[in-house]
């Protein structure tokens, strides 16, 4: 395989002296096979040890190296170098979230917003282990399978221009994982995950832009699930309000 | 910490965010439209001569171009609306669902025929 | 809660914690409301709006159909019929509603962040206005004959 030089222009921040991010450019040799993390992980063994960025898995399964390559977020460990255009590959930490360092953001707003949707079974009666697993037909895991697969890689957020300019969203991935369980037929908290989402931080400030399906590298469809959720709210809160009686059951 | 925000004018960045922007531009036009059209009912219930004198304002040529591009929008929204209503499917009709492309079809023949009935039911036939 | 401890369930305890914490946040009243009618009015106009502008707009100045297909005889004739007045204002009402929702939205995303409450005023105002006076032109006054001097 013929090697030959790329730049790569990656954006560097150090918090400690830098006042604002810079870029610098690394030559680095590439094969058709380098996809960009190993060329990341080419600058930090021999290039320059003090580039930080995260990464785990290597293979699209534990969303660590989500990263903005030419503008669009991506997992770098699915990009191949050879299938980029332009001279230049500029590499971004993703958008719409603090930079910690370099390459490196915080998560620390998604984390809560997880938390809040409840990502986990909610039952009003727990059974007894004795009992055995809660059973579902392959049609019931089907109703929600496509919206379980998200890995919490984070790139439907840097790709939501919506996110990007409030907090009051929950954003993409937190409301597709709130949908996966409201589809989940051993789950019993639709009710409290509806109100959640209800809220002035909920899903009333997506404009179904879409670009968080596009992104995704899993495909889910968190702007269908968010589309969904709101006509499911929407029901919920004309139920409540024409017929009080029944809702609060 | 470097917070992060985007500039307005994201949406000429990305093709895919230029059309979402034209496809919400095409939904204003369509309030535009119902304003044209209450402005419509206002004059017809002034009598006549206020009616005409709207018919020949709305008949001049620039305002059958600004009509046309009102209509031009409004299509987009339509098309788009189409579309984008077969992804959401929060209740399930079917036992299987049904992909969008699919539904996407099914609404613009639905479309062309409710565009017919209405030309016959509310505005006399062709 | 009551609910019976099993004796091995790592994690049990801190996820019921959090099941039971109570959310803080208020659920909003009005946005599933406008949403619900921006989401009406879409399917509306999308259905109704493009033959609208075609027939009312277009087709008599591409010279498809005759001028008087859309005079002052013809729309008499035809507005007393109540699915016709009904017509207009389902149509005038969805457009609104639909269209201020997304404008409000537009200037939202053009970074026109801090006067969200202005806008949402503004361009439902403008809905709930339009809405009210197509009630009044479709049915208050050719029914009862009511006029109101400032429409």
């Amino acid at each position: 395989m013929a090697e030959r030089e790329v730049v790569f222009r990656v954006h560097r921040y150090r918090p400690e002296s830098d006042r604002g991010p810079t870029y610098q450019d690394y030559r680095v040799p590439i094969r058709d096979d380098t996809v960009v993390l190993d060329a990341l992980n080419h600058i930090k063994d021999t290039l320059d040890p003090t580039l930080t960025f995260r990464w785990s898995c290597r293979m699209g399964i534990c969303g660590s190296c989500g990263m903005n390559v030419n503008g669009t977020p991506v997992l770098t460990c699915g990009v191949f170098v050879k299938d980029l255009r332009g001279g230049v590959v500029t590499v971004d930490p993703m958008a719409n979230f603090p930079v910690l360092k370099d390459l490196v953001v915080e998560f620390d707003d998604f984390m809560r917003k997880l938390q809040g949707v409840k990502p986990f079974l909610i039952r009003k009666e727990d059974a007894p282990l004795s009992a055995g697993e809660y059973r579902q037909t392959p049609e019931q895991v089907e109703a929600y399978r496509q919206q379980s697969m998200c890995i919490n890689c984070m790139l439907c957020y840097s790709a939501c221009p919506v996110y990007s300019r409030t907090d009051h969203f929950l954003g993409p991935a937190a409301s597709a994982i709130a949908y996966r369980y409201i589809k989940d037929s051993r789950d019993e908290g639709a009710d409290e995950r509806l109100g959640r989402i209800s809220t002035k931080t909920g899903i009333w400030e997506c404009t179904f832009v879409g670009e968080c399906s596009v992104v995704c590298p899993k495909d889910v469809d968190p702007a269908a699930a968010i589309q969904s959720l709101k006509v499911l709210a929407s029901m919920r809160h004309m139920r409540r309000i024409l017929m009080p009686k029944s809702a609060s059951r | 910490m470097l917070p992060w925000k985007r500039p307005a004018g994201w949406w000429l960045r990305n093709p895919r965010y230029f059309l979402f922007q034209m496809r919400e531009v095409g939904g204003v036009f369509a309030a535009l439209y119902a304003l044209v059209l209450l402005w419509q009912l206002r004059e017809f219930s002034q009598g006549e001569l206020a009616y005409a004198t709207f018919l020949a304002f709305m008949g001049t040529p620039g305002m059958f171009v600004v009509n046309a591009v009102m209509f031009a929008f409004v299509l987009v929204h339509a098309i788009t609306w189409f579309a984008l209503i077969g992804k959401a499917q929060p209740v399930q009709l079917t036992k299987e669902p049904i992909p969008w492309q699919k539904a996407f079809a099914g609404n613009l023949v639905a479309w062309v025929g409710i565009s017919v009935v209405v030309l016959y039911l509310i505005f006399g036939g062709l | 809660m009551g609910v019976p401890r099993e004796p091995w369930n790592p994690g049990h305890e801190i996820v019921r914690l959090e099941a039971v914490a109570k959310e803080a946040e208020r659920e909003v009243v009005l946005e599933p409301m406008v949403w619900g009618l921006f989401s009406l009015g879409g399917f509306i106009t999308a259905f109704l709006l493009p033959v609208t502008i075609f027939f009312l707009s277009l087709a008599v100045p591409l010279g498809l159909w005759p001028a008087e297909r859309i005079g002052y005889g013809a729309f008499a004739a035809r507005f007393p019929d109540l699915l016709v007045r009904l017509f207009f204002l389902v149509v005038i009402g969805g457009g609104l509603f639909h269209g201020m929702h997304r404008l409000r939205h537009i200037l939202l995303d053009a970074g026109l962040t801090r006067a969200d409450t202005l806008w949402a005023v503004l361009c439902y105002g403008v809905a709930v206005f339009g809405t009210l006076a197509a009630v009044y032109y479709t049915f208050l006054e050719p029914t009862f004959g009511w006029s109101l001097p400032f429409l």
